[in-house]
């Protein structure tokens, strides 16, 4: 579904990605991992058109995208749930979760919104709150279910984690499995190894801007050097 | 219910307003031509600097341009006058949305500092080409009568609140709303960023065309220093401040407020209008950071967030 060559990609003169390649096949769940700072937002920036590409190509569902404009990723079914989830303070909890529906025109809009509020019964509770006004675990939730008003063939999503409660990040990583029954393609970018490889059919290692190392969850599980380096084991 | 009320609100001051030329003199008319003339400019100017968030220190370029152009066309291609103008408005809301293309891609100061070079630069091109009157000014035809000018102003500034009123509860003023509170994440959910705020400056750069094409046959004299004048963009600004900016009734009720303040002042000395013009502006942001209209509204709107303003590091 996704594949992506050769991939280069920076901010100014600084080169943050170096020669990127990665598959994404049609109902996955893959994982990317790496420590702060290994460039895994820069390359789901460059994936949704955020940051352009230097180098190399992006092929999604058979088609080049690399360098094409945000609104034209997310109108192909690619979607980006952004670490710390930029949400429109302003707007209410109803509105956000509207605006991930801003490119569609089918009639179907009403009844996703209630299957959002079905998922996270909370935001369903403080629909017409203001979501600045949201706990952080409750403005994730939000962000998710914009994404997923979308409709996205494939979500990215960035760090749901990130400062977050263990219960919350085990209840919105459940989630995941539950979007891709619904028929979404998940990359789930995330520092925490292990929960994600838990959760992930395959998981890529990011280093440096580079991949280090990539395989099936379980053998990138039980791979020595992955235990000493993320787990400290 | 509310909006009964305010559509009856509306409909009330509306009729004041249509009753001032016949039942007072021409100065009050005069005053009232020009109160309405910056409140269809605040009304302009809010569609970008208060809806969509980019506080535009140039708008006085498509006031200019648009008086000058019309006076151009008018006066040295010789055409009938509401042709001229008609030509003068869309071409300087063309030359709106193009400059929007490459100006909106520069976000908080830097987009106001290109603004306000941009209107210094329109300055310069005008001064110094021929047929736009270069910098000896435009003499047009004196035709109409001061109340005539002033139902005309009036009408511009009408239809300026009902481009901003129909914006705001359209698609469209939600998308603007969003690019406002969170630009990467309007981006994200598919939003074409630039092409919605480069037609909001382009609307914004129509109705300013407007009030300067109705303010070049009223004054029936225009030069590029008077109708390029940097402190007509400071009053639009300080009128939708003040007013409330992102509201329907901001501007025009900071354009009156402040026409009232500046007559009231001129009374008193010619000098003591600018004082109290600065007195105002530190008053506003002192007390009333959201407007005179943005205090009274609660619950919807809520806080903007103050940090994480630049979320594209990561």
């Amino acid at each position: 579904m996704l594949v992506i060559r050769n991939l280069s990609a920076g901010y100014g003169d600084t080169q943050v990605l170096w020669d990127i390649n990665m598959d994404i096949k049609e109902g996955e769940i893959v994982a990317l991992i790496g420590v702060n700072g290994a460039g895994k937002t820069t390359l789901l920036k460059t994936l949704m058109g955020l940051v352009t590409p230097w180098s190399g190509s992006v092929t999604f569902r058979g088609q080049e995208v690399g360098g094409k404009d945000t609104y034209h990723m997310v109108k192909q079914g690619l979607n980006m749930t952004p670490q710390g989830r930029w949400l429109f303070a302003g707007m209410s909890v109803e509105d956000n979760l509207l605006t991930g529906a801003y490119l569609r025109r089918d009639k179907e809009i009403k009844q996703d919104l209630a299957r959002i509020y079905r998922l996270f019964p909370r935001l369903g509770e403080r629909k017409h709150q203001s979501a600045g006004t949201l706990s952080g675990g409750e403005q994730q939730m939000c962000a998710l279910g914009r994404s997923l008003m979308s409709r996205p063939v494939l979500l990215l999503l960035d760090e749901m984690s990130l400062g977050l409660a263990p219960i919350v990040v085990d209840m919105l990583l459940d989630l995941v499995a539950e979007i891709r029954r619904q028929g979404t393609t998940v990359l789930l970018v995330e520092q925490d190894v292990e929960e994600a490889l838990r959760r992930a059919d395959r998981g890529y290692v990011l280093e440096g801007g580079r991949i280090v190392m990539s395989g099936t969850s379980s053998d990138l599980l039980s791979s020595e050097k992955l235990r000493e380096a993320y787990l400290g084991l | 219910m509310k909006r009964q009320r305010n559509m009856f609100l509306a409909a009330c001051v509306l009729l004041l307003a249509l009753c001032i030329p016949p039942l007072t003199n021409d100065y009050i008319v005069q005053v009232g031509t020009e109160m309405a003339m910056y409140a269809a400019l605040a009304g302009g100017w809010n569609l970008i600097g208060g809806l969509t968030g980019y506080p535009s220190f140039g708008n006085v370029a498509f006031f200019g341009l648009g008086a000058m152009l019309a006076g151009a066309l008018s006066v040295n291609a010789h055409w009938p006058y509401w042709l001229a103008a008609i030509a003068s408005v869309l071409g300087t809301g063309v030359f709106a949305l193009l400059l929007g293309l490459p100006l909106l891609r520069l976000k908080g100061h830097y987009f106001s500092i290109a603004t306000l070079a941009l209107a210094q630069a329109t300055l310069a091109v005008v001064t110094n080409t021929k047929f736009l009157g270069g910098g000896m000014g435009m003499s047009l035809p004196i035709v109409g009568s001061p109340g005539i000018f002033y139902y005309v102003m009036l009408s511009i500034a009408v239809l300026s609140a009902l481009i901003t009123y129909l914006l705001i509860h359209s698609e469209y003023g939600n998308t603007l709303l969003a690019i406002k509170s969170d630009e990467v994440a309007a981006q994200a959910v598919g939003i074409n960023t630039v092409l919605a705020k480069s037609s909001a400056f382009a609307l914004s750069g129509l109705l300013g065309a407007m009030a300067g094409v109705v303010y070049a046959i009223w004054q029936s004299y225009i030069d590029p220093p008077t109708v390029f004048e940097p402190s007509i963009t400071v009053l639009m600004l300080v009128m939708t401040m003040m007013g409330g900016a992102g509201t329907v009734a901001g501007p025009i009720l900071g354009a009156v407020l402040i026409g009232i303040l500046t007559q009231l002042a001129m009374a008193v000395s010619q000098n003591a209008s600018s004082l109290v013009l600065g007195l105002g502006i530190i008053a506003v942001v002192l007390f009333l950071p959201k407007g005179i209209m943005g205090s009274r509204r609660s619950g919807k709107g809520g806080k903007r967030r103050g940090k994480n303003t630049f979320p594209l590091r990561g």
